[in-house]
């Protein structure tokens, strides 16, 4: 439920993360550091916090963005910065525990391979547990992350930031670099579609519009239906429930947790290869057929035609369309999944009316899950212009691709690990029997499958393989900007004002 | 078609022999064998031998107990619930609480428990007090019954063989042959709806399978019996209306006073809980203020309040999410408000939601909810303690999701009687009103109505809610499931494909029977 009159947010002190995808800004990088030396590292932050990307408010023309910083804490960090235990107290468990726990990647389902012990960063050992239970990384305590205009404005940035040589009482722990994929297709005015990700197809496409946040594109008034109260995504606002989300803000929505979000991170490897392999294998290499498939998993085809309004060919004019509904849709209803398999990847990450017998009462339900997607890829792209049927024919290099998925949540455990919980890795999904989602769901090797209905039955593909492996990931905290000046002050006193 | 019931067995157990107890349960929990392994639904002995008692000679047989060759059995627990305080502060020993959700009749399953788990079931039980003696187990766990308030199924009336053996008459075998034989049917290309259908039968038939399983889903008695409640409320206005008449001799002053009658009694009574809550929560704030906040650190208990420690809750939900990811439980242990007001008002509520889950939530959802096998409540301790046991689907924050956004009334109703609970409001003056929308909303003619309320607050405090539940979860150390990689949804839909098959369908049914596989 959100109130018919915009909520007033605070522009000012909000990162502007939560408002911009910066694509264009396609330079961008996440650096992950331990702090050695609180007082220096205090410093630091005073000085980056005036450098911090706001949120720009709609009324004021605003000069070209040539970079963005913006900076997240785990929960490791904001108490080695200072924060008072009982500040920190009032966080949320998901963010004071941390994505590695043996709790968590059940729930998440990483399992094998993308168990958290087998993770490159973002997660250590329990020395004090006899079985090999995952705990966060104790020495990962601040992220910086930088966006800007050309690799080269992206280096003297870094260097600006972090200089090389001089201690800023902080250790550099990873650099995690990220590339910017455009398709073969071109928009209207020649630029190539983008941003994609590593199978080819386009991404970021749907995202909630946040009560009270300038919209995107200012001539596009936001889809009622795809609207969510600022305390979904805020700290200190009233969320879909009417109440103030859980962190450390009191009822006013003072403290400080005023203005923040939590930042999910999670590095995840793609198998390109083997995911195309898949397709092929199951369309006997007809490349169209395999392209199609592809689409029915993904749910939209690769330059991002929903295939609701779609089915059986993209369409340039509904690229980047997301004002549809699946159970009541008013042009084109799809409740059986007969144009979008039900267990389609963007279906089931936002199912929209489709849960229920009650198409309106399942969105309003469906919209209290929702998460803001900032993600970026990284590693090469297997073929340069990200065209499928290339991607096809191309033999693997072996060099590591994948996803640095980036989510903005209020709450991580009904919002983020819900998602994934509920709708992605749950193979009962819809009233399914056996389908996890076919491109990040957890495929356990023998039940796996993708069904796509059919009239009058449908076909199912067995056998699927888990295409998507998590290589590292943390919970962080994106506070509001006065709250990283309070951190930079060490005034704790102060924190609670 | 077969009666499900509820068994729970609650016997002391000693303080001196608790933590050997806690040990061998846990052995034993963390080591059945997950579906798909050899030796599936059975724990070994040596992964318990450890644990064991050494006053009791060690069995022969390479299990400890083996789950799986019960074939009475859906779901079965061992709970150790520790030493804790009631509501005003007195002393509550430990028990062990066994509870099994059953296929009747009761001698069948307790002689099948006894005869497959005796020696263990032996060996559990001599840490209790009193432990079993020379009388049979059968007498021994019948003396220790303890009635259950209210019991909720999601899929009544299907025996725990057919929603899943591997003999001819399962569901989840007669799909899981459908579902290859369409595999056939689509690779040699299309067909007519009649034909696949004709086809699907003649291959069953070769499966062993030549008619409709002997149980369905519940007919649609439940709506019948509902109707009781507005002919009992058209009675009462009747009533009304008469002794209406003898006080006024305008009709409409009859009639007004037939109408406001029952809402002002409904707002009086609402008034009186609301206000009883009021009193109850300053209570609760002085005894917070003088105890402090619930405990963070690890390993103390709070007398008043589950202590929120680190430790208490990892262990809590380490056992959540276990094997295949689809079904969950919980265990959920609350102090019931002092006074006889309160334990009146819940065991009137406790009996309205058993009604109800028998006569109307029978087809698989209970308020909405389509994630719930089986829950209970029970009211233990000489009615001092309200334990709540459930098998659901899918994870915690989902199933606590649902329990808000769907069941927000009926769980404040039952559970506002008990401490510390989320602070409630009840509609006074519209509070009829609401409720009787509410209940019309489950009839199939106005399932269109908008949703009301009955309550504020409660169970609609999301995040107060789900740290209240959490704070009285309670570690469930052995929990077993028959069919662990079936939702409800799953066992409601095997039964309707198994039921269509052999129904005449033409047409938009049979479409629709075919979009079920």
């Amino acid at each position: 439920m959100i109130p018919s009159n915009e909520p007033r947010l605070e522009y000012h002190d909000i990162q502007g993360l939560v408002q911009h995808d910066y694509v264009e800004l396609p330079s961008a990088i996440f650096v992950l550091c331990q702090v050695t030396d609180h007082e220096r590292a205090r410093a630091w932050l005073a000085g980056l916090v005036e450098q911090i990307e706001q949120v720009s408010r709609p009324d004021l023309d605003h000069p070209r963005r040539m970079s963005a910083v913006h900076v997240a804490f785990t929960s490791q960090g904001l108490s080695v910065l200072g924060l008072a235990a009982e500040v920190l107290n009032q966080f949320p468990r998901e963010f004071r525990e941390g994505m590695a726990t043996l709790q968590r990647e059940r729930l998440l389902g990483d399992r094998g391979e993308s168990r958290a012990v087998n993770w490159e960063w973002g997660a250590g050992r329990d020395s004090m547990r006899t079985d090999d239970h995952p705990r966060p990384d104790p020495r990962l305590h601040v992220m910086l992350m930088v966006y800007a205009q050309d690799a080269h404005m992206l280096r003297e940035r870094i260097e600006q930031l972090l200089p090389r040589g001089t201690d800023q009482g902080l250790r550099e722990l990873k650099r995690l670099d990220t590339v910017f994929l455009a398709g073969p297709e071109r928009e209207a005015d020649g630029r190539a579609v983008g941003p994609k990700e590593h199978f080819g197809f386009r991404d970021g496409i749907g995202q909630p519009h946040v009560a009270g946040m300038p919209p995107r594109d200012p001539h596009v008034t936001p889809a009622e239906g795809n609207r969510i109260a600022p305390g979904e995504v805020l700290l200190g606002y009233a969320n879909s429930y009417g109440e103030m989300p859980e962190g450390p803000t009191d009822a006013q929505g003072l403290g400080f947790g005023r203005n923040g979000t939590f930042l999910v991170f999670r590095q995840m490897r793609q198998d390109v290869k083997q995911f195309w392999n898949y397709v092929a294998a199951c369309s006997d290499s007809e490349a169209d057929a395999a392209i199609k498939l592809a689409a029915k998993m993904v749910g939209r085809w690769p330059d991002g035609t929903p295939l609701v309004l779609s089915p059986d060919h993209p369409n340039p004019e509904a690229r980047t369309h997301d004002r549809f509904l699946y159970a009541s849709d008013r042009d084109h209803p799809d409740p059986h999944g007969i144009r979008c398999p039900i267990g389609a990847h963007i279906r089931r990450t936002n199912p929209r009316d489709s849960l229920g017998d009650d198409p309106a009462r399942a969105l309003g339900l469906a919209n209290q899950h929702r998460i803001i997607r900032r993600s970026r890829a990284y590693g090469p792209p297997l073929v340069e212009n990200m065209d499928p049927k290339g991607i096809m024919r191309a033999v693997d290099n072996g060099v590591e691709r994948g996803l640095h998925f980036l989510c903005l949540n209020a709450s991580i455990g009904r919002q983020f690990e819900f998602v994934q919980s509920l709708w992605a890795n749950n193979p009962k999904f819809g009233n399914l029997y056996e389908d996890p989602d076919p491109l990040i769901g957890v495929q356990d090797g023998r039940t796996g499958q993708f069904t796509v209905q059919g009239e009058p039955i449908r076909c199912r593909y067995a056998g699927m393989h888990r295409f998507v492996q998590v290589r590292g990931g943390a919970y962080f905290f994106l506070p509001g900007i006065e709250a990283i000046r309070t951190l930079a002050r060490n005034s704790t006193t102060a924190v609670n004002r | 078609m077969v009666e499900q019931h509820a068994l729970t067995v609650i016997v002391p157990v000693p303080d001196e022999k608790i933590e050997g107890l806690r040990a061998l349960l846990n052995a034993v929990g963390q080591n059945i064998i997950n579906p798909g392994e050899p030796g599936a639904g059975s724990v070994k002995l040596e992964k318990v031998r450890d644990d064991l008692p050494p006053s009791r000679a060690i069995q022969s047989g390479p299990n400890f107990i083996e789950f799986g060759r019960l074939t009475t059995v859906h779901f079965l627990r061992w709970v150790l619930l520790e030493p804790a305080r009631d509501a005003a502060g007195g002393p509550i020993a430990a028990s062990l609480v066994f509870s099994t959700d059953y296929d009747g009749p009761f001698e069948e399953h307790l002689n099948e428990l006894v005869l497959v788990a005796e020696p263990a079931l032996r060996t559990i039980y001599s840490f209790c007090d009193p432990p079993p003696g020379s009388e049979s187990l059968q007498v021994y766990l019948s003396t220790h019954i303890r009635q259950e308030a209210a019991f909720y199924r999601g899929h009544p009336g299907r025996s725990t063989q057919q929603i899943l053996t591997v003999d001819d008459q399962s569901e989840e075998e007669l799909r899981l042959w459908l579902e290859l034989e369409l595999d056939r049917i689509h690779a040699t290309g299309s067909a007519a709806p009649a034909t696949i259908v004709e086809r699907l039968r003649e291959a069953t038939g070769r499966s062993g399978w030549r008619s409709a399983p002997s149980s369905g889903l519940p007919p649609d008695i439940a709506t019948r019996t509902l109707l009781l409640v507005p002919l009992a409320g058209l009675i009462l206005l009747g009533i009304l209306y008469g002794i209406g008449t003898h006080f006024f001799d305008q009709i409409p002053a009859r009639v007004l006073f037939t109408l406001s009658t029952p809402i002002a009694a409904f707002a009086l009574f609402a008034a009186l809980v609301n206000l009883l809550d009021r009193i109850e929560h300053g209570r609760e704030q002085r005894i917070l203020q003088r105890e402090g906040p619930p405990k963070q650190v690890d390993g103390s208990i709070d007398p008043y309040v589950a202590d929120r420690s680190d430790v208490r809750l990892r262990i809590v939900t380490e056992l959540e999410d276990r094997g295949p990811l689809v079904q969950n439980q919980m265990t959920h242990v609350a102090n019931i408000k002092p006074g006889m007001v309160r334990l009146a008002l819940l065991r009137g509520l406790l009996a309205i939601t058993n009604f109800l889950a028998r006569a109307l939530f029978v087809r698989g959802t209970l308020t909405g909810l389509s994630t719930i096998h089986f829950a209970r409540w029970v009211l233990i301790d000489n009615n001092r303690r309200l334990l709540f046991f459930s098998n659901y689907d899918f994870s915690w924050e989902s199933y606590l999701g649902d329990f808000i956004d769907q069941a927000s009334d009926g769980l404040t109703g039952i559970w506002c009687n008990t401490t510390f609970f989320p602070r409630v409001r009840f509609h006074t003056v519209t509070g009829l009103v609401r409720l009787t929308m509410l209940v019309l909303r489950f009839l199939p003619w106005f399932s269109r109505l908008p949703t009301v309320r009955v309550s504020e607050g409660g169970a609609r405090r999301e995040q107060e809610f789900k740290r209240w539940t959490r704070d009285h979860q309670v570690p469930t150390q052995v929990w077993y499931s028959a069919y662990p990689r079936l939702s409800v949804t799953n066992v409601n839909g095997n039964t309707d494909i198994a039921q269509g098959l052999f129904l005449p369908l033409t047409g938009e049914a049979q479409a629709a029977w075919l979009r079920c596989l």
